[in-house]
Order: C-alpha cells, then structure tokens, then sequence
C-alpha cells in the first residue's frame, strides 16, 4: 500500500466514514476513492489534503532529517571483532544480573 | 568509531564517578529492570545545568569520547561542556566503552526534570543509578516511533505486563 493510500484509508477509518459517504463529503467517485485506497492510482498531493479534510482532519507535513540511527549502531558493531560483539552482549548481561 | 566492546556498567560507573546528574533511558533501562533483550548503546538523560555538563564532559573525555562522525567531510571532536548547554538535539559519542547517545529532552517523556521523580533507584552493587521505568521507556518509544523503536514494543509491553503480575 502506497502512503497516499495509508493516510486516506487511515483518515477514513479514524473519521468513522464510509468509502461513499467519504467520497460524496470529498465531491469524488466511489470508485476513485477506492482506487486511492488500494494504491491503484497515485493521487495528487492537494488531492489528498482535500480528502483528509473531508475526514475532519489535518494533515501535516514536516522535514526532518533521516533516521540513521540503525546504520550508525550497525557500523560501529561491524567495527568490533566477532570476540568484540560477544563481549558487548555479554557485558549487557553483566549489567542486567548486577541489577536483579 | 568505538573501539572497544560496547560496556555499559563501565559507562554508567564512570558517569557516577564524575557526579554526573542522570536518568538512564532506552533499552538498557529495560535491562536493568529485568528485560531479557541486548543492546549495544547506553541513552542518558543528563540533569540541565552548567555544572552538569561540564561533570558529563568530563565523564565522557575520561572515556574517550567522539562524536559520531555522520558526513564524510566531518571531523570527530571531542566532547565539550559546550555541547550540553542549552542543546536540543540528541548527541551521539562513540567511546572506548561503546556508544552513548546524550538526550536532552526524551521523545514522549520529555526531560530529565520531569522524570526524575518518578525514577527508580538501581542498585549496582557499588553505586545506584536513575532508571526509567519500563512504562516511561515505552512511552518514549512509542513516541520516537523510528523502526528500532517500534521493533522493541511488543516484547517491551509483554515485559511490562510479566511485572505487573509478579
């Protein structure tokens, strides 16, 4: 599923409304709305604020840098030795039983 | 790029060593309370204020420390007191410890003022430490809401959940 689909379908949902009577409230097709539900058709971005706001929501949309916060851990864990990585998990378990 | 295996209770003792004001957050957080699952970075919520950062910056020199290098063109530097005085963005040190991310205000549970109360004294046989509760650590998760976050929930809710009824 497309994230245009995504957001329709989940403004639908979280708006309590019908394919139809959200496609009557957003002056569009039944079947043009099911299309941008299953991702067959890419809607336009002003298309989708429209169909959010017929939901009786907003959509937002903001820039934010990229999550590489999977990649930095994994390259540092790749610079260990294979000894190294062993070490690591079990120094976690070191902490967790001076805990219990 | 850390050189050493990732080695929390020396973080955290070194933390306590150099007076440093803070909540432990993230995974090792959950660890501490029992959470059987491994990581391989220690998340701080260090306490805002000048002495503060200077003891955080102390702490992490006496490991080492680096920025974690994000671009080519990007020289790693050493941890300065600077770096934790009014900042608003996590910051990330490689160390001979392993990686410490610095937090200064937690997705979804904000600072370390409004955790502190709440904290739960950790005993480490030699020192205690500040620890998020498991429902704050999911709390925070669910907030952050970035894959490795949401990776961890179910596991961190069915924990929560193994707690309450013991």
């Amino acid at each position: 599923m497309s994230s245009a689909a995504a957001v329709i379908r989940g403004a639908r949902l979280r708006a309590g409304l019908s394919v139809r009577e959200l496609a009557r409230r957003a002056g569009t097709s039944h079947a043009t709305l099911s299309r941008y539900e299953r991702g067959s058709v890419q809607p336009a971005f002003a298309t989708v604020e429209r169909i959010v706001r017929a939901c009786g929501l907003e959509l937002r949309v903001h820039l934010d840098e990229p999550d590489t916060s999977d990649a930095d851990l994994a390259t540092s864990f790749l610079a260990l030795t294979p000894r190294q990585r062993l070490e690591s998990v079990a120094n976690v378990d070191r902490l967790r039983r001076r805990a219990g | 790029m850390s050189a050493g295996p990732f080695d929390p209770l020396r973080m955290l003792e070194t933390l306590v060593d150099h007076d440093v004001e803070f909540i432990v957050i993230g995974q090792i957080a959950a660890v501490l309370q029992g959470h059987p699952e491994t990581t391989v970075d220690l998340d701080i919520l260090p306490k805002h204020a000048i002495a503060n950062a200077e003891h955080l910056a102390d702490a992490l020199r006496s490991l080492n420390a680096r920025h974690v290098n994000h671009g080519p063109d990007t020289e790693p530097m050493a941890a300065d007191e600077q770096d934790f005085i009014g900042w608003r963005v996590t910051r990330s040190f490689d160390t001979d410890a392993g990686r410490i991310d610095v937090v200064p205000v937690a997705a979804g549970i904000g600072t370390f003022d409004d955790n502190v109360d709440g904290a739960i004294v950790t005993d480490l046989d030699g020192f205690v430490v500040l620890t998020a509760s498991v429902d704050a650590v999911i709390a925070s998760k669910e907030a952050a809401g970035r894959p490795k976050d949401v990776r961890r929930l179910p596991s961190l809710r069915a924990f929560r959940d193994q707690l309450r009824a013991e």
